[in-house]
C-alpha cells in the first residue's frame, strides 16, 4: 500500500480546498467572465484608465471602496450562512445581493455569472448545500453569494475562498483591461502583484465583521459614490 | 423573501452612539394623503419638534402637493428628524422640500435622518427635497425606506453638495452614510448605500470615486412602464456642460445618477433630468429657479 503524506501548509487549507478553488475560480470556469469588463470599457475610453498605474489605482477603489468591498460582505455572509445550513439567512443575503446594484448591467454582470456558476457547479461539484439556493432564481443569483455556498458546502474555509474569490474578479478585470488599455502581459501581472496587499486588507476587514448581523452589517455596504461605472450602460 | 423585506417602523429608537448628549434639534413629521373621488386629500397630518409641513391649496393636473420644512434651519450632530408619508391607494401627490437641508459641523454625535416612504396600489408618489448641503466636519447618516405596491408610481431624489464653493466653503473631513432601500410587493428591488467617511476631499480627488467633483444625485423613478422614459432622459442629460449622468432601467426601475462640479451645476442637471420623468410638469415652486 502506499502511504499518502499531506503536507499542512499553516493556513487550514482541507484536503483538496485549493484544488476546488483554483478549478472554481480559474478563467476556464465557464461562466461568461470575458465578456465583462466591470464598467472598465467606459474608464478606458474616457482615459481614466490610461496605462498601469491608472489601472491599479482604479482596482484599489473598486476593491476597497466599490463593488468589490459589496462583494466581500456579500461573501463573508454568504458563506457563514451556508456554512450553518442557514438557509433563510442565505436566501436573505441572496436577495440583498441581487437588489445592491447601481445600474442594469453592473447586475447582469453578477446574475450572469452567479447563475452559469451554478449551471457548471451542479453538474462538476454537486454539494447538497447547493440545494438552500434552490428558491432563488437565475435571474437574481449574484456571482459572490453562489460561489461562497459552493465553497462552503465543500468544506472550503471562509478567507481562503475570499482571497480566491476577490483575485479572480480582479483578474478579469486586468484580463480586460490587457485588451482594451492596451496593456502588456507582463504589465497586467505587474498589476495584480501590486493588488495582493489590497485584496488581503479588504478580506481581512469583510471576515472583522459581525457574525450574523446581516442587518447591521448592511452599514458595511458602501458604494462611495462610484458614478462612473454607470456611464457604460 | 420576507426576511429582507420586513417592515421597519420610522420611529425605531436611533442608534445609543450619541447617548448622554442632548439633541439640538428633533422632529418628526407624517403626512398621509388619500384619494376622494378626483381629488387626492390631506388624511394625516402629525407635526412634532422642528419637522413641519406647508399644505399649498393649488392642486396641479390632480397633484396634491405638500413641503416639509425644518424649522431649525439645519442640522448637526445629534440631531435627530423622522419623516414618513404615506400616500394611500389611488393618491396622487407630491413632497418638496422648503429649502436645501444644511448639515452643520458636528462637534460630537451624527445627524440623523429616518424617511419612511410608503406607496399604496394605484398611487402616485413623488419624494422631491432640495439638496443637502454637508459643510465641513458635519456627520451625516440618512436612511430611506421606500415601500411599494406593484403598480405603485414613484419618483425620488436624493442630492448632495459638499459645501458652497461660490461662498468660500470647503468640505475637506466629514462623515457621510447616505442608504436607500426600495421594496416592491414585498420583495427587495434596490438597496444602495454611499458611505464615506474621514478624509472626503481627498476620497472625492479619486478618478473612480468622484474625479475631483463636489456634488452628486441619485433620482430613481420606479413604475411599471420606465423603461419608457429611459431614452428621453439619456437625452435629457446628453449634453449636460458642468456635469456627467448616467441612466440605466431595469426591473421596473430607472436609476439616474448625476456628478458635478458644483452644486450649480447638479442643479441644472437635475432638472433637465427630472423633465421627461415629471411629464414637463413645472417643478415645485419652492425649488429655486
Amino acid at each position: 500500500m502506499v502511504m499518502i503524506t499531506t503536507i499542512r501548509t499553516g493556513t487550514n487549507m482541507t484536503d483538496g480546498a485549493l484544488y476546488r478553488l483554483m478549478a472554481w475560480l480559474s478563467p476556464g470556469y465557464p461562466v461568461g467572465a470575458f465578456s465583462h469588463s466591470n464598467g472598465l470599457e467606459w474608464a478606458v475610453e474616457t482615459q481614466l484608465v490610461r496605462d498601469r498605474l491608472t489601472l491599479i489605482e482604479w482596482l484599489q477603489d473598486v476593491l476597497h471602496h466599490g463593488n468589490g468591498w459589496n462583494d466581500a460582505v456579500l461573501f463573508v455572509h454568504a458563506h457563514r450562512a451556508a456554512s450553518e445550513g442557514d438557509g433563510l439567512r442565505l436566501r436573505g443575503t441572496a436577495l440583498l445581493a441581487a437588489a445592491a446594484n447601481p445600474g442594469r448591467e453592473r447586475r447582469l454582470e453578477t446574475v450572469a455569472q452567479g447563475a452559469a456558476f451554478r449551471r457548471i457547479s451542479r453538474d462538476a461539484w454537486p454539494a447538497p448545500g447547493l440545494d438552500l439556493l434552490d428558491d432563488i432564481d437565475d435571474s437574481d443569483l449574484a456571482y459572490p453569494v453562489i460561489v461562497a455556498t459552493l465553497a462552503a458546502s465543500h468544506g472550503v474555509a471562509l478567507p481562503e475562498s475570499l482571497a480566491a474569490y476577490l483575485h479572480a474578479v480582479l483578474a478579469n478585470i486586468v484580463s480586460a483591461a490587457q485588451r482594451l488599455v492596451p496593456l502588456g502581459q507582463t504589465d497586467g501581472q505587474r498589476a495584480i502583484a501590486a493588488l495582493m496587499q489590497d485584496v488581503e486588507t479588504v478580506a481581512a476587514k469583510a471576515l472583522a465583521l459581525g457574525g450574523c448581523t446581516l442587518a447591521a452589517d448592511l452599514a458595511a455596504l458602501q458604494h462611495e459614490t462610484q458614478y462612473t461605472r454607470l456611464f457604460r450602460t | 423573501m420576507k426576511a429582507t423585506s420586513a417592515a421597519i417602523s420610522p420611529f425605531e429608537p436611533v442608534s445609543s452612539s450619541s447617548a448622554g448628549l442632548l439633541p439640538r434639534a428633533q422632529g418628526e413629521l407624517r403626512l398621509g394623503f388619500k384619494r376622494r373621488g378626483a381629488l387626492t386629500v390631506l388624511d394625516t397630518l402629525y407635526q412634532q419638534g422642528c419637522a413641519k409641513a406647508r399644505l399649498p391649496n393649488v392642486e396641479e393636473n390632480g397633484w396634491k402637493s405638500a413641503v416639509a420644512i425644518n424649522t431649525s434651519g439645519g442640522l448637526t450632530g445629534g440631531d435627530r428628524l423622522a419623516i414618513a408619508v404615506d400616500w394611500r391607494q389611488g393618491a396622487q401627490a407630491l413632497v418638496a422640500g422648503q429649502a436645501a437641508e444644511k448639515i452643520y459641523r458636528a462637534s460630537s454625535g451624527t445627524a440623523q435622518v429616518r424617511t419612511r416612504l410608503t406607496v399604496g396600489a394605484a398611487a402616485q408618489a413623488e419624494w422631491l427635497p432640495q439638496e443637502t448641503i454637508l459643510f465641513n466636519n458635519a456627520a451625516l447618516d440618512r436612511d430611506t425606506i421606500v415601500t411599494l405596491m406593484p403598480d405603485s408610481r414613484f419618483l425620488g431624489i436624493e442630492a448632495v453638495v459638499l459645501g458652497r464653493e461660490a461662498m468660500g466653503e470647503s468640505v475637506q473631513q466629514g462623515s457621510l452614510r447616505d442608504a436607500w432601500r426600495i421594496h416592491r410587493g414585498g420583495r427587495l428591488i434596490y438597496a444602495d448605500v454611499i458611505s464615506v467617511h474621514g478624509d472626503i476631499a481627498q476620497r472625492f480627488a479619486r478618478t473612480a470615486i468622484a474625479g475631483g467633483a463636489r456634488a452628486f444625485a441619485t433620482i430613481l423613478h420606479v413604475a411599471p412602464d420606465a423603461e419608457r422614459k429611459l431614452e428621453a432622459v439619456r437625452a435629457a442629460i446628453e449634453e449636460l456642460e458642468e456635469a456627467q449622468a448616467g441612466a440605466s432601467c431595469w426591473d421596473g426601475l430607472l436609476a439616474v445618477r448625476l456628478v458635478a462640479r458644483d452644486g450649480e451645476a447638479l442643479l441644472a442637471a437635475i432638472r433637465r433630468a427630472l423633465e421627461p420623468l415629471r411629464e414637463g410638469r413645472a417643478l415645485p415652486r419652492v425649488w429655486k429657479c
